[in-house]
């Protein structure tokens, strides 16, 4: 099961040396971006140091411990993340059925879709409440585990009188128990609780495991998994995301744009631009720059004759069509490319979007017609 | 599984089983009873647990298929309670479990019965046995003493002490005590319990008591099925939990695994005075008194000397109240000491005689509060600490 988390091999190693030399530390800080695997890590560590197999791949995923903990059920087992004001009681009921539902659907959508996210209406923190709780259980001895397992999410979403009722419990946790920090900004961390743990960092996954997880374990076809392989910079669940819009609007707009510019139909443009007004919002216009970079450096890699770097190999002809009889691509290319970074910053920045939009139209046709 | 069973015979094992099922838990599946049914031995299992406690109630039943399956509680209860006066037939289809009597039929979803947390063997291995109406007793001479902050989860629970030859409960929340010491050890080592060490508890030679500290609930619970019938409470320890079995029950708990405060400290060594009064009369005086006592401390102060017992309060909001009380006996010097009239009313309550025995010093001292008389073989000692005037 442990070779379901790729791309973290060095933070693997560290932790099977830990529970190897039976050295396992009291508090772990899992530290960088999004979407590489922390939490999987994380419970996957848990499971693996309660699992009940005997044999050496340790989680097992099946025995009785492992199954509680893919369930998030496990009676030692004690999940902390930022939620709303729950009204959660020390002994862990939620009262009002409205909240109680939110969290059952956070963590239904953690164990059957962790790479989605879940965002919840109201502003969220972790709270004094779930500190209260992980308190309580403490009190308590441990139920049937070996280690007793806390894994905190977005630790550094909490406020500075959690993070100090926080502190406490982390000074002095009782004994077989081991509290796994998961953080994106480490530097929001107070160091007094930076200082208490081991930190381990989780690196940006390469585009070919990104790759690789999205045609082995989601079933999707290669052309669309490199694509998003390369917007998703090392976050499979972007990549995810990316994938699984069967149809990208972006992407086809992005095609169509470069289309008309090659063949310099300023008047299909318009009619374009029309067409896609509704689209024409600050996010999707970013999202469009995204495709509309791989699908340069698509045309550069063509013009340079290196094939096998194309991420968008389903339409490698209409490509080709784009950069054949057509000299000094390579060269303006370089001035397209911070063109477009211009044009991120200028969106940022809010300027007009038909604007923007225009003048990417006439570069991308100076681009393509020399 | 499929078995049958009479209802009230289901229904009175899992009257008092439902609650301590959590409810609107984020571990959903603590909300639910674990049910095994066995064909070979014609017995009904049913476990619950909030993790800290962890029961089980094992009864007959008319079983023709062996099974385990676990069941919302709440539900499962209500719908027992609501069924008519009959046989019950229960078996499992699919993911539902069937209930049908007569001609009420009923299909509850089951949960995922893997997910249960571990339920330890209702076994105890080399009991003590203790007196179950004695220790019943003792549970409520003590429980209203415990604390309710959180944040000295020690105190949340009862301390039960045992000596070679005697034991003890305590309880207290820092503002008052109540102590029960029984002298006469009446704690056998049980006739199952072969080897000749005594008390098998004392693990270690050289111990010299040994002290578990039970939460509220698990006591609370122990009150809850105590039965006239069932005579004999069965304990074992370890050192994280103490089991209790009693008649049909298995209970299982945690124990806090802080050292109880040295409570005994705040007893004071000698009180100079001390009056004698009817306990009904002077729970009355003070419930009179207090029906304008201040919200925020609950205070009522007594005055008392030789020829005067007065029992009053002063609420800066809504005004005074007191009253002068007849038929006391008194000792000492003229002295006054205000209190929280709530503690002291959990406190008469739990006395056993008509009229109690008060003994207090000065106004910064705490007041002792007994029986008349004492009960043979018992120590029963109430403490309260004043409210600062």
């Amino acid at each position: 099961m442990i070779n379901k988390i790729k791309g973290q091999e060095d933070a693997l190693k560290l932790l099977r040396k830990a529970i190897e030399n039976e050295r396992i530390s009291q508090a772990y800080l899992f530290y960088g971006s999004d979407g590489v695997g922390k939490f999987t890590t994380a419970l996957y560590f848990g499971m693996a140091v309660n699992c009940m197999a005997t044999n050496e791949l340790k989680p097992c995923g099946h025995c009785d411990s492992c199954h509680k903990f893919l369930q998030l059920e496990h009676p030692d087992f004690v999940y902390i993340f930022p939620t709303p004001n729950l009204n959660l009681s020390p002994e862990g009921e939620i009262k009002n059925s409205d909240a109680l539902k939110m969290f059952q659907k956070y963590i239904e959508n953690k164990v059957n879709t962790p790479w989605a996210d879940f965002f919840f209406k109201d502003t969220i923190e972790i709270r004094k409440e779930s500190i209260t709780m992980l308190s309580k259980h403490f009190e308590l001895s441990i139920h049937e585990a070996r280690y007793r397992i806390v894994i905190v999410e977005d630790a550094d979403m909490m406020t500075i009188a959690t993070a100090n009722a926080f502190l406490k419990t982390l000074e002095e946790p009782p004994e077989r128990t081991i509290i796994i920090l998961i953080t994106e900004r480490i530097q929001k961390l107070l160091p007094t609780i930076l200082s208490r743990t081991q930190p381990i960092y989780f690196r940006p996954l390469t585009r070919s495991v990104i790759e690789e997880i999205l045609t082995t374990e989601f079933e999707i076809s290669a052309p669309i998994a490199r694509t998003a392989s390369r917007i998703s910079a090392g976050n499979l669940k972007t990549a995810i995301r990316v994938a699984s819009d069967s149809v990208s609007l972006s992407r086809n707009w992005a095609f169509e744009i470069f289309a008309l510019a090659a063949t310099k139909d300023d008047l299909g443009y318009l009619g374009l631009a029309k067409a896609y007004k509704d689209q024409q919002k600050k996010d999707q216009v970013i999202d469009l720059l995204k495709y509309i970079r791989i699908i340069a450096s698509d045309l550069g890699a063509l013009n340079a004759n290196f094939e096998a770097e194309i991420t968008n190999i389903d339409k490698i002809d209409d490509l080709k069509a784009m950069v054949e009889n057509k000299s000094g691509i390579d060269d303006r290319l370089y001035d397209f490319l911070l063109f477009l970074e211009d044009l991120n910053r200028k969106i940022e920045g809010n300027v007009n979007l038909n604007l923007v939009m225009t003048n990417l139209y006439l570069n991308c046709k100076h681009l393509l017609n020399s | 599984m499929r078995l049958a069973i009479e209802k009230k015979d289901l229904l009175a094992h899992i009257q008092h089983l439902v609650s301590i099922v959590p409810s609107k838990n984020v571990t959903p599946i603590l909300n639910n009873y674990l049910i095994e049914v066995s064909e070979e031995t014609n017995m009904m299992r049913i476990s619950t647990t909030d993790l800290t406690l962890t029961v089980v109630v094992e009864f007959p039943a008319a079983v023709s298929e062996g099974g385990t399956i676990a069941v919302s509680a709440h539900h499962f209860n209500e719908i027992i309670n609501y069924m008519p006066d009959a046989v019950i037939n229960l078996w499992q289809h699919d993911d539902l479990l069937m209930i049908q009597s007569g001609k009420v039929d009923f299909n509850l979803l089951i949960a995922d019965h893997t997910l249960f947390p571990v339920i330890p063997e209702p076994k105890i291995n080399y009991p003590i046995t203790v007196d179950a109406a004695l220790f019943n007793r003792m549970i409520s001479k003590t429980y209203f003493a415990v604390s309710t902050d959180v944040n000295r989860a020690i105190l949340t629970g009862v301390c039960w002490k045992i000596y070679p030859t005697y034991h003890m409960m305590v309880a207290t929340d820092g503002r008052k005590v109540a102590e029960i010491k029984v002298l006469n050890s009446s704690l056998l080592p049980s006739l199952e319990n072969n080897d000749n060490q005594g008390l098998s508890i004392f693990t270690e030679q050289n111990e010299v008591y040994v002290e578990k500290v039970i939460p509220l609930k698990t006591l609370l619970f122990l009150q809850k099925i105590f039965s006239e019938d069932v005579k004999e409470l069965k304990v074992s320890m370890e050192h994280n939990r103490i089991m209790f079995l009693y008649g049909e029950y298995f209970v299982s708990s945690q124990v806090f695994e802080h050292k109880y405060p040295e409570y005994q400290k705040a007893f004071p060594t000698e009180l100079p005075n001390k009056f004698v009064i009817d306990k009904e009369s002077l729970i009355t005086a003070i419930k009179r008194v207090a029906l304008i006592a201040p919200d925020e401390n609950f205070r009522i102060h007594f005055d008392i000397d030789n020829d005067r017992f007065e029992v009053n309060t002063t609420n800066r909001d809504t005004g005074d109240a007191k009253q002068n009380m007849d038929d006391y006996v008194y000792a000492g010097t003229s002295t006054g000491i205000s209190f929280n009239y709530k503690y002291m009313l959990s406190i008469l309550e739990a006395i056993d005689t008509e009229k109690v025995v008060i003994k207090l010093g000065s106004s910064k001292d705490p007041m002792m509060i007994y029986n008349e008389n004492p009960i043979p073989d018992q120590e029963i000692t109430f403490l309260l600490m004043p409210l600062r005037s």
